[in-house]
């Protein structure tokens, strides 16, 4: 056994090196590193072997009062953002429950003329404000005033969007399954995943599930599976980055999955009025309905209307057969498309670049990750429009109506931006070291 | 020489390392050295205890890190002072001279 082996084993027996997140595995590897440097030096002293291995270990003392001294560490003054990461996901719990109700158990006919009891929907963005606008007041006791107003300035940003998400063009709140992709990005990626290392298992177990049943509530509508996907890309792109065990959520989430979710199923499947699950009961044959049949053809052309390019042809526009207005819609749509298409290639320039010079291996893939996204939207959208594919609402990469997206796309680049961000930091330093040695 | 007890260590740690990264970027084992040489042997604290210190000046955004390969094909965690941290150590050392002060005015009496 090298000596490397050999440290390896001892810190492993203070727990380090089990760590499945990067501030614990970052931890050991300093340990290893300083236990290593300790035995160089005792080997340049004319130390045996085995004596300098033992030095080392002692002079670093024991690895589990090590760890019992940075877990304290790292709970003082965190008490007070645990509490609000229980907020925020009690929060989540009951608009997601209003969703699900409103949703599922709500008559579908009335839902499609918008003369559903909103009050569900009012309380979710009640409470999604709510929790947004008193975190960062909480925050102040704990993080810095930048950090504090950062913060602030993001739920101001989020809420408004989140608000104009539910309105249609009338005004009306309307709902959507989206609202629980949006919602769940929102905390992974701007609150909750810096917190996951320090929450306790049940509030781990919470997140997942709630992760989870937004992904069900999804699939359900096979015309939104396709966001699906999309939302693990996104997951993963995530937890590339954080270099989280990707594998290993994904079979927690799923045993999780099955467990909770088969009740709430079971009454969706038996009770639910939702035209999602009369559709699949019609599928089933279980249910034959001309007025549900009629409500699909009139569901796929709304959808089919979140693509950019207007469905009527060019040519009866140009010819004056109809509404000189949807040459407009024609130009705005090609202008979305290649607005979207010059965003793509200078993302494409960026990566490049820091392929080659700053982004170490799960950068480059999380990069690769979102490239692939956008490359995915910007076709798929292009297909939609040409009807080669079946209509969907996802919209194009920095573009479209869907705000949803236009979320996902501004957060996935402020991941980016702040790794980049970090990783040019160090190439600076490490260009400084140099010239200064 | 004989080493300072480990309760009188206690208050001051954070804010001999933040001085010690004042005068330029250190990774842990160098910042242990440094330590150990400048006050002659007299604050050889638990090397392993720096580190849980050190990710916690970290965490409030004191001091930033970043890591680097060395010759040895070894990477070091670097960590650097912030502005944040200058404005701590300057209130640090402020501080421990009131209180050095206070406690030699005492010893002095009589």
């Amino acid at each position: 056994m090298n000596q490397e082996d050999r440290f390896r084993d001892f810190l492993k027996k203070g727990l380090w090196g089990y760590g499945l997140f990067r501030e614990e595995r970052e931890l050991y590897e300093e340990l290893k590193a300083h236990l290593m440097d300790l035995y160089e030096e005792c080997l340049e002293k004319g130390m045996e072997e085995e004596e300098a291995a033992q030095k080392a270990m002692a002079d670093l003392g024991d690895p589990a009062r090590i760890r019992r001294e940075w877990k304290a560490a790292k709970k003082k003054n965190k008490r007070l953002p645990n509490v609000l990461t229980g907020i925020v996901l009690a929060c989540t719990a009951c608009g997601g429950l209003a969703i699900l109700v409103a949703n599922h158990f709500d008559d579908w006919t009335e839902n499609c003329q918008g003369q559903v009891s909103q009050g569900g929907i009012f309380c979710l963005l009640f409470l999604i404000g709510t929790v947004f606008f008193i975190l960062p007041i909480c925050h102040r006791n704990v993080y810095s005033m930048k950090k504090t107003l950062r913060f602030f300035l993001f739920a101001l940003f989020s809420d408004a969007l989140l608000t104009a998400f539910f309105l249609n063009r009338d005004g009306i709140l309307r709902y959507d399954f989206k609202v629980l992709f949006v919602f769940l990005y929102l905390i992974l990626g701007t609150h909750l995943l810096p917190e996951y290392d320090r929450m306790n298992r049940l509030r781990k177990r919470c997140l997942e599930c709630f992760l989870a049943s937004s992904l069900f509530f999804a699939v359900l509508n096979p015309q939104k599976s396709a966001f699906v996907f999309l939302a693990l890309g996104y997951l993963f792109a995530v937890l590339a980055i954080r270099k989280r065990g990707v594998q290993k959520l994904i079979v927690r989430s799923g045993i999780i999955f099955l467990v909770s979710l088969s009740l709430p199923a079971a009454a969706i499947a038996l009770s639910g009025k939702q035209y999602q699950v009369q559709r699949l009961k019609a599928r089933l044959f279980l249910w034959k309905d001309h007025i549900l049949l009629q409500n699909q053809a009139d569901a796929a052309e709304r959808i089919t209307e979140m693509g950019l390019l207007p469905q009527k042809p060019l040519s009866a526009v140009l010819t004056g057969t109809i509404d000189p207005l949807y040459f407009w819609s024609y130009f705005w749509g090609a202008g979305g498309f290649l607005l979207s298409l010059v965003l793509i290639c200078l993302f494409w320039h960026q990566f490049r670049r820091m392929d080659r010079k700053i982004l170490s291996d799960p950068d480059r893939r999380a990069a690769g990750v979102f490239l692939g996204l956008y490359l995915f939207r910007f076709f798929y959208s292009l297909c939609m429009n040409l009807g080669l594919v079946w209509p969907t609402g996802i919209g194009l990469p920095f573009w479209g109506p869907d705000y949803g997206f236009f979320l996902f796309d501004c957060l996935a680049l402020g991941v980016l931006v702040e790794r980049l961000r970090g990783a040019r930091c160090c190439l600076v330093d490490t260009k400084r070291r140099n010239r200064v040695k | 020489m004989k080493k300072i007890n480990s309760e009188l260590l206690k208050g001051s740690t954070e804010m001999m390392i933040l001085k010690l990264l004042a005068s330029g970027d250190l990774y842990g084992y160098e910042l242990v050295k440094k330590l150990a040489a400048i006050s002659q042997g007299l604050f050889c604290m638990g090397q392993g205890s720096l580190y849980p210190i050190l990710h916690f000046l970290e965490e409030e955004e004191y001091i930033v890190s970043y890591w680097e390969d060395t010759v040895s094909k070894r990477k070091r965690k670097y960590y650097r002072l912030t502005q944040k941290g200058k404005g701590l150590l300057e209130e640090k050392i402020r501080e421990w001279n009131l209180f050095v002060g206070g406690v030699n005015r005492v010893l002095e009496e009589n």
